[in-house]
């Protein structure tokens, strides 16, 4: 089993709002979806991943729905809004900036 | 945060309950993932600090400030709900005085500060003939004529008017209607423009000019249906046929600019050109109002330079005396009111500030109550700065009540004077609680605000916590500095109170010394009716003799000869003057003396119950052709003939009589100017020797005014149909109205000074509760040691004694200081009349005895242990 690793800060909205392109999902979804591509080394906990949803909800970024699951239970399902998106793309490009930085100076030495 | 996002805030924020419960739904669900995945494989999970985020997403869902502010109003609310009483007392008395002083302010505002309604009202002036003192008079009209020619150099419009009442002859009978007749100019001064067909023409001013009539609005509408093909058709005013030409609107700008108009008239029903010649109005004649407009550039002085010049050429050319002054025009139209309207305005203040005092006190009691409140809250953490927002906000919210309570007070007063008041004010119907007044009531009321909370909100800021909180919860902190704050709080209520008192006690002295002026009469139980006769049917002196004899004999048959008669101008309510010629004296001697002309019936002196000093009354034998006699009252006798008795000498009229008359009789003086003026000189002259077209028909009786108005008008009909009925009034209601305006200025400051006085004895009470609370301890004390409860009574008596002595003479020392503004007030008594400030003074002690026993009595009569006990 690969060891736990912490989200660098700000990550978090950034994953939620990639994996939310794919389709609105409610919250469990989308920790079960970050944990299982990032091959179980990213764990988002409830107690980051409620807090982060209420905000980007009144940021705008995502709009809740209560739904249906499969399973027939009641689930809230967040689907990406418009602005959600654009905020996505600063977040991708400062992103990928920050990490092609941080290769930089890793490489450098 | 963009304003998008702070919408979305503040909506989660009043669904905040509902959305704790969907996250928690939501939590559970996520648990249950949890534990069926884990169930499938996944071993170690990790639960979050659910107190945590459950408080992170809380704080998401709230706003910082706003919700300290809603908690400041809850808590607000909570204490104004907990401290009842002490809310209402302070909300109602804030009211009292905010709506007091509104009130005033929207009166004094409208009536004497809103301009006139005239277009540009500054260069509108006002020409008066002056007499001899000094005495401006309306000028008659060959002065008009005269001053119209020479005051080109300053005035570029004159205009002139004067009342008319006219009767309309209509299908449904015929009704004496009030007009006027003016200038072609005036209308054009006025900016009266016709709604309907044109104004007047030049050539339609002058005697023999055609007639022309234009409707009021008010007019055109109830009588003729708002017709616009009435114009050009003729109705019958009078007798005679009238073409109407237009209609005027019925706006503030269509009254008459006259002082009398102003004040009592209501706006004209009707408009007639000028049509008068020397002969109609012949010098003397003294009764029309003439207004001017000033050339653009040319000031007040000036033109009052000039008017001194007019005057002095037309004295010369025209060899007369009288003078021109010219005086603005809105103080002539208003002037008379600007003092009572200023003292009861100071009045509302006082009340206010008194309001002001109180609850200064009160709040002082209660910030005494709560330092350790303040002192635990800033113990267990609150910020001085939230505390002297809790103490502002509270304070603020009570004045925000109190000043929408004294807004809706300012209404309601209002209201009621204009529908109980009328016309007893100009310009009354015209004020309204409009915008102004209520931006001036929210500033007012903002300012008692801040002003009353501002020291409490200090001082529970900077409360010593530790002190108060040691000091066994007494609430010590500062109490000598707060306990001095309350008595000179007091005391100053009670000063204040005492001036309003003794200014409303002046005023009612006045009152009542008006109505004990000795009249010269005795009004009870008269009632008089009046009627016009016009000249087409009734051209001459038998016509009209012919016509009163007949009604007077109608009405004798009713109501009994001897308690009827005629009399041209009713007493109180003024008449026409005019110059006297004395036989053997001429102008060398001294100006022309003035006189109250009143032509009357002979019986009617017995029938008013005039009393004779010297000589003979008019006797039925004094009719047309015996020798013309003429009856004068003491004034005139002491006036014009000072040093020899009046009877048997010869005087004259200059107006439309010729050849002298002799005085026969001297009567006491019978009051026929208002009853605050001394009496005027009068000369009473047989009406069956000079009969006159117009008469009040005077009849003493115990009948009530309507049955008698009903029996003048069968009896008009039988004499003569085209008659009508002009009004009928009671010699009562014609003394109330004269002294209406003073009657008007005693209630509302008689009102004003029964709610100071009710507020000052509401804070005395306030402050000696409070004292004999906090000296409850020693009075038991003293109990104990053997003191009696009179003792007891007395030890706070002597304090409460100290603040009324001090407070009178504080009180007294302030109306000294404001006697000028009462002083003009007054009638029969000084500003400084003893025996008023006295009564005013004991209704004070009165009050100060009664608010201070009643808190006494309960702790001097408290058991001595309990009292020893209590802390």
């Amino acid at each position: 089993m690969a060891p736990k690793r912490d989200l660098l800060p700000g990550t978090l909205d950034m994953l939620v709002l990639k994996t939310l392109t794919a389709g609105p999902l409610h919250g469990y979804g989308l920790a079960l979806h970050i944990k299982q591509r990032s091959n179980d080394v990213l764990q988002v906990d409830e107690g980051s991943l409620y807090p982060a949803l209420q905000r980007m909800r009144q940021k705008g970024w995502i709009t809740a729905e209560w739904k249906q699951t499969p399973n027939n239970q009641r689930a809230r399902y967040y689907r990406i809004t418009a602005s959600g998106r654009k905020q996505l793309g600063f977040r991708e490009t400062g992103f990928a900036e920050l990490l092609e930085a941080i290769h930089r100076v890793m490489r450098s030495v | 945060m963009t304003p998008l996002e702070l919408l979305r805030r503040l909506r989660d924020r009043f669904r905040r309950e509902r959305l704790a419960r969907e996250l928690e739904e939501e939590l559970r669900l996520h648990r249950a993932l949890l534990e069926r995945d884990r169930l499938a494989g996944d071993t170690r999970r990790r639960l979050g600090n659910v107190t945590r985020y459950r408080e992170e997403t809380r704080d998401m869902w709230s706003l910082g400030s706003f919700d300290d502010l809603m908690l400041d109003l809850r808590f607000v609310f909570r204490a104004l709900k907990s401290e009842l009483g002490f809310s209402l007392a302070v909300t109602l008395t804030l009211a009292l005085g905010i709506g007091a002083t509104m009130a005033m302010y929207a009166v004094i505002d409208r009536v004497l500060f809103e301009p006139l309604p005239y277009p540009a009202p500054a260069s509108l002036v006002q020409l008066a003939d002056v007499q001899n003192r000094n005495r401006e008079a309306p000028a008659d009209y060959p002065e008009y004529l005269d001053w119209k020619e020479r005051t080109r150099g300053i005035l570029s419009d004159i205009g002139v008017s004067y009342n008319t009442g006219e009767v309309l002859q209509t299908a449904d009978g015929a009704e004496q209607l009030q007009g006027a007749r003016v200038s072609v100019s005036l209308p054009g001064m006025l900016g009266l423009r016709p709604i309907v067909g044109r104004a007047f023409r030049a050539d339609e001013e002058g005697a023999g000019a055609p007639r022309v009539v234009i409707l009021s609005d008010a007019l055109w509408r109830s009588r003729f249906g708002g017709d616009r093909g009435i114009i050009g058709r003729a109705i019958t005013l009078t007798g005679q046929p009238y073409v109407v030409i237009g209609v005027y609107p019925s706006t503030p700008n269509a009254r008459q600019p006259s002082a009398y108009q102003w004040s009592h008239g209501k706006p004209p029903l009707f408009w007639l050109p000028l049509q008068l010649d020397d002969k109609s109005s012949p010098r003397g004649l003294h009764w029309l109002d003439v207004v001017g407009r000033l050339r653009p550039g040319v000031t007040l002085e000036r033109a009052r330079a000039g008017a001194v010049a007019v005057a002095t050429s037309i004295q010369q050319d025209e060899h007369i005396t009288n003078g021109l002054h010219i005086n603005p025009l809105g103080p002539v139209l208003v002037g008379a009111y600007r003092q009572p309207l200023e003292l009861l305005l100071a009045a509302g203040v006082l009340l206010l500030v008194i309001a002001c005092a109180n609850v200064a006190s009160l709040m002082l009691t209660r910030a005494a109550m709560r330092t350790r409140e303040f002192a635990v809250r800033t113990a267990l953490g609150a910020g001085q700065g939230r505390l002297l927002r809790l103490v502002l906000a509270e304070s603020l919210v009570r004045a925000g009540i109190g000043g929408a309570l004294g807004f809706g007070l300012a209404f309601a007063l209002v209201r009621a004077m204009r529908s109980r008041l009328g016309d007893a004010l100009p310009r009354l119907a015209e004020v309204s609680i409009d915008g102004r007044v209520l931006a001036l009531t929210g500033a007012v009321s903002a300012a008692c605000g801040l002003a009353l909370g501002i020291i409490p909100a200090l001082r529970a800021a900077r409360g010593d916590v530790a002190g108060t909180l040691r000091g066994g919860g007494r609430g010590t902190v500062g109490s000598a500095v707060r306990d001095r704050a309350r008595r000179v709080l007091v005391v100053a209520e009670i000063a204040l109170s005492f001036m309003l008192l003794a200014t409303a006690g002046l005023l009612a002295r006045s009152v009542s010394k008006l109505l004990d002026v000795p009249t010269g009469f005795d009004p009870a139980n008269l009632v008089a009716g009046s009627a016009w006769l016009p000249s087409t049917t009734y051209p001459d002196s038998v016509s009209q003799r012919n016509f009163f004899d007949r009604l007077l004999g109608e009405l004798g048959a009713v109501y009994g000869a001897r308690r009827v008669t005629l009399t041209s101008d009713l007493p109180i309510a003024s008449g026409v003057d005019g110059t006297i010629t004395v036989e053997a004296r001429s102008d060398k001697d001294g100006p022309m003396p003035n006189a109250d002309k009143r032509i009357v019936g002979t019986n009617y002196f017995d029938v008013m119950g005039a009393r004779l000093v010297a000589g003979r009354l008019l006797r039925s034998t004094d009719v047309l052709g015996a020798s013309p006699v003429v009856v004068v009252n003491q004034t005139f006798a002491r006036q014009i003939f000072p040093d020899e008795s009046a009877v048997g000498k010869r005087v004259g009229f200059d107006w439309g009589i010729d050849g002298l008359e002799t005085i026969v009789g001297v009567i006491a003086d019978v009051r026929e100017g208002p009853l605050a003026q001394p009496p005027h000189p009068a000369i009473y002259i047989s009406a069956e020797q000079r009969p006159n077209s117009f008469m009040h028909f005077v009849v003493r009786t115990s009948e009530s005014p309507a049955a008698v108005a009903a029996t003048f008008t069968r009896i008009l009909r039988h004499v003569d149909p085209t008659i009508p009925l002009v009004e009928t009034v009671t010699m009562t209601s014609v003394m109330r109205s004269d002294i209406q305006q003073q009657r008007i200025s005693m209630m509302l400051l008689g009102g004003f000074a029964l709610a100071a006085l009710l507020l000052a004895a509401i804070g005395l009470y306030g402050v000696i509760s409070y004292t004999v609370a906090q000296r409850t301890q020693e009075l038991g004390v003293r109990a104990a040691l053997g003191a009696l409860p009179r003792d007891l009574m007395a030890l706070v008596l002597r304090q409460t004694a100290l603040f009324v002595a001090i407070g009178l003479a504080l009180g007294t020392a302030g109306a000294v200081a404001a006697r000028a503004l009462v002083a003009s007030q007054l009638f029969g008594i000084g500003a400084g009349d003893p025996a008023t400030l006295a009564t005013a003074a004991a209704a004070l002690a009165g009050v100060a005895f009664v608010a201070t026993v009643i808190p006494t009595r309960r702790a001097a009569g408290a058991d001595p242990l309990t009292a020893l006990r209590a802390d």
